[in-house]
């Protein structure tokens, strides 16, 4: 099996060069049969990768012990659901998984666009095809999956594997990566497109069409993938949070950052024909921080909590980053002319103009977060000291870029396109402004005194006021004019533009999340050593040990206390807290046992019993409003899905002036 | 009406910045040692900011060097026995201004690019439309005496 797996990716390696050479070729000479050839090549290294994964999938799930890769990451004990996800528990697996995702997009792309951008088309395999091709390498050279355990070159096999990480034995954590490699590797789709249309300069925004859907839905799976790592950090990793600006987490959010930036001025050069320099930069800079990203995880050149696996990959990463990005600032700056902007300002405040700043704060947070994940390694490198920058270094410069986001993220959409007037500004502004100063003034008298906090408060007030207030102005519009109610007309002018409002419910649920992540300065923890019938108090709760349990199965052993949480007198509820220590790899896991509740939750964690066996040490910890972020998330979610479904009419919005090489294209159309 | 606005704002805004407490705990003098030693819990932060539940050495090395500070041992000479102990990989310097001072700088590069942006592509105002120009004395004075001079010829 283990031979098959091997020939499959060697085989799909070959394919894959010839795809990206024959399209290539086939485009330059003209030979649309080399063309075609090429795409069926594509199909066909879809074929052999899913071949390849499907004989390490069945490796893991038979518990094929002779294979490095199983023994490493599966055991027998392991529940079939972890089984499976071990294919991406490892670096050899998680490598292939990606390839597998980058040839399933390279061939719904392939297949989607077989009779439409033909000029296009062959660029864009070449350019998919050049990536897979290198992941190959990867697979087949540097990080096989197939290796086998040998003694004195004679295979062997051992009785039973390590087994996945406990850390990843969450359900969470089984579809955590998926998604977030579904996100990473989906912008090799737009950066394809974009390469395309500056090979063949093509000064239109044909790309941005065609792949503003891919773009979208990568960037809903990126946010997935992202969500679901922090109700996974929350949950299971044991930091008694949800996000630590870890350099692994900073690797997933470096790409979403500059994906959202991308997503919001690629506005600007549908409507307007503005930036598309900018936009070009912004989906090439994003393809490449997703090969950063994973360069940051694997490599080991940063240490991190979650950098399960790390082998000698480091180089060959740099080097394709430095060969993609040289080739791509080359097309760029040799297409310059085709990218002129095709309009002008009309007004710097407008739309446009928030825009601008809007892209301005996210990439400043990009890169701060990637300086942040840098600086420790570049400081090494040029005085030899080693430093440490903590979640507080972090939050510190990013909680004002952070605040400054969300209130753009309520003024932006207020600014009408082309210019606002301020009568326009002071009826839009006047009442969300009103109610947030009243909204801190009143925290402040009920003795809130955080800074950033009432801040924070206000502005997520503020944004989502104006969101509220433009769905309630369209709707009641609508149901004027057409004698609907008002959920109706909302339902209603919600699908007549889509996007905006799908843009809008966007907005909200980041407004929740604000709103989750304020909650963290009015935080509670205790720890305790406690034994049966023992309580602990924190924060107007009563947290008593009913019972402490000890156990095992065949994967793990157990010890669970059983709490009830109590607030003024009244049983709130019963929570089980569980130290877990995993026999095969000799590793602890703590299952934190929560209480959910709007305002917050009640969060137990069993770190271990005393040295003496007798008493158990429970971690208390009281996190307000941290639900708020789960509820937002899946606003977000709900919001680029909305956004996502096509719209009932279809806006056009006039350039005010034709400048730049599309003037002759203008002119030759009038 | 405005100016009572702005000063409402104002204060609001000054009271908010005085309610700012500096939050100081009993533990400062452990954390200011804890800075500068590594966490070996596999975590990236120090020991003063370690939050992993799991951590098997943040929290008794801080109780660690409370003892140690309360039995009059320098900072210095505490960070010193942990080097001793885990190696000079434990100790963190402290980041330097480049740290803090880089991202913001990055803010202002993008400031100024926007504004050149503004600038290279506003479009220009409409220039006024010209009117008849209002006329000087002293030319009146020497167009009249042109006029009086061609007639003369005449």
């Amino acid at each position: 099996m283990e031979n098959l797996g091997s020939l499959a990716i060697l085989l799909a390696l070959a394919i894959a060069v010839y795809a990206a050479v024959g399209s290539v070729v086939g485009r330059v000479k003209r030979k649309p049969i080399l063309i075609l050839s090429a795409e069926r090549a594509v199909y066909a290294v879809w074929a052999l990768v899913t071949l390849a994964s499907a004989v390490l999938v069945w490796a893991l799930m038979t518990g094929d012990f002779r294979m490095a890769y199983v023994a490493a990451h599966s055991n027998r004990a392991m529940p079939a659901l972890y089984k499976f996800a071990a294919w991406w528990g490892g670096q050899e697996g998680s490598l292939l998984f990606w390839t597998f995702l980058l040839s399933s997009y390279a061939a719904i792309v392939v297949f989607t666009n077989r009779r439409r951008h033909r000029e296009l088309m062959p660029w864009v395999t070449g350019t998919m095809a050049t990536i897979t091709a290198f992941f190959l390498l990867m697979n087949a050279f540097v990080v096989s999956p197939f290796q086998m355990l040998a003694v004195d070159r004679l295979v062997t096999a051992v009785p039973d594997g390590n087994g996945l990480n406990p850390l990843l034995q969450y359900p969470a954590m089984a579809i955590h990566p998926p998604f977030l490699y579904l996100g990473y590797v989906g912008f090799a789709v737009p950066f394809a497109f974009a390469i395309g249309s500056l090979i063949t300069r093509q000064p239109g925004d044909a790309w941005i069409h065609t792949t503003r859907r891919w773009t979208l839905w990568t960037w809903l799976f990126q946010s997935i993938g992202i969500f679901l790592g922090m109700m996974w950090a929350y949950h299971v990793l044991g930091w008694g949070g949800y996000w630590a600006w870890d350099p692994v987490e900073n690797a997933s959010l470096l790409p979403w950052l500059s994906g959202t930036a991308f997503l919001h001025s690629v506005m600007m050069q549908e409507k307007k024909g503005m930036m598309k320099v900018w936009n070009m930069v912004l989906v090439s800079a994003t393809f490449f921080l997703c090969i950063f990203g994973t360069f940051l995880t694997r490599s080991g050149v940063v240490s991190s909590v979650h950098a399960f696996a790390q082998s000698p990959i480091g180089m060959y990463f740099v080097s394709f980053l430095a060969v993609g990005i040289a080739a791509t600032v080359y097309l760029i700056l040799d297409r310059l002319d085709y990218l002129k902007s095709e309009s002008r300002l009309e007004s710097v405040v407008s739309r446009e103009s928030s825009f601008l700043f809007n892209n301005l704060i996210l990439l400043a947070s990009c890169f701060a977060v990637l300086w942040g994940t840098m600086f420790p390694v570049i400081t090494e490198k040029f005085t030899t000291e080693r430093i440490s920058l903590d979640a507080g270094w972090f939050n510190t410069l990013m909680i004002p870029i952070g605040l400054f986001l969300l209130f753009l993220t309520g003024v932006g959409p207020l600014f009408a396109w082309r210019r606002t007037s301020v009568e326009s500004l002071r009826r839009n502004f006047q009442w969300p402004g009103i109610a947030s100063v009243v909204l801190v003034a009143v925290l402040m008298a009920a003795g809130v005194r955080h800074f950033y906090a009432l801040i924070s408060f206000g502005f997520s007030l503020f944004v989502a006021l104006t969101v509220v207030a433009e769905f309630s102005k369209g709707a009641r519009s609508i149901a004027r004019k057409n004698q609907m109610n008002l959920l109706r007309a909302t339902f209603e002018l919600t699908h007549r533009n889509t996007r905006r409002y799908g843009g809008y419910l966007v907005h909200m649920g980041i407004v929740l999340m604000f709103v989750g992540w304020t909650g963290a300065a009015f935080n509670h923890n205790e720890t305790q050593e406690v034994k049966v019938g023992d309580h602990m108090s924190l924060a107007g709760y009563d947290l008593r040990v009913m019972d402490i349990q000890h156990g095992e199965n065949e994967n793990y052993v157990w010890h669970r206390a059983t709490m009830g949480v109590l607030k003024e007198g009244r049983k709130m509820a019963t929570l089980h807290p569980e130290r877990r220590f995993y026999k095969s790899n000799q590793q602890g896991t703590s299952e934190v046992s929560v209480h959910r509740r709007f305002n917050e939750d009640v969060y137990l964690n069993f770190a271990g019993m005393t040295e003496d066996n007798q008493r158990a040490i429970v971690q208390a910890y009281v996190f307000p409003l941290v639900s708020w972020i789960w509820i937002g998330g899946l606003v977000m979610f709900g919001g680029t899905l909305i956004a996502l479904v096509p719209s009932k009419l279809k806006m056009q919005y006039p350039r005010t002036e034709v400048v730049g090489i599309a003037k002759e294209y203008a002119e030759l159309e009038k | 009406m405005r100016s009572w606005k702005n000063s409402l704002l104002l204060t609001l805004v000054a009271v908010m910045a005085l309610a700012q407490m500096p939050a100081r705990s009993g533990g400062v003098d452990v954390l200011r040692v804890g800075q500068r030693l590594a966490c070996q819990c596999g975590c990236s932060d120090t020991v003063a900011t370690c939050s992993m539940l799991e951590c098997h050495f943040s929290k008794p090395a801080k109780a660690r060097i409370a003892k140690m500070q309360a039995a009059g041992i320098s900072d210095q000479a505490i960070i010193d026995q942990f080097i001793k102990e885990y190696g000079q990989d434990i100790y963190r310097a402290e980041p330097n201004a480049w740290g803090r001072v880089i991202p913001y700088a990055s803010i202002g590069f993008g400031l100024v690019v926007i504004w050149m942006f503004v600038k290279r592509y506003r479009k220009p105002a409409p220039a006024p439309e010209r009117g008849p120009e209002p006329e000087d004395p002293a030319l009146a004075k020497y167009g009249q005496q042109i006029e009086k001079d061609l007639s003369d010829l005449d």
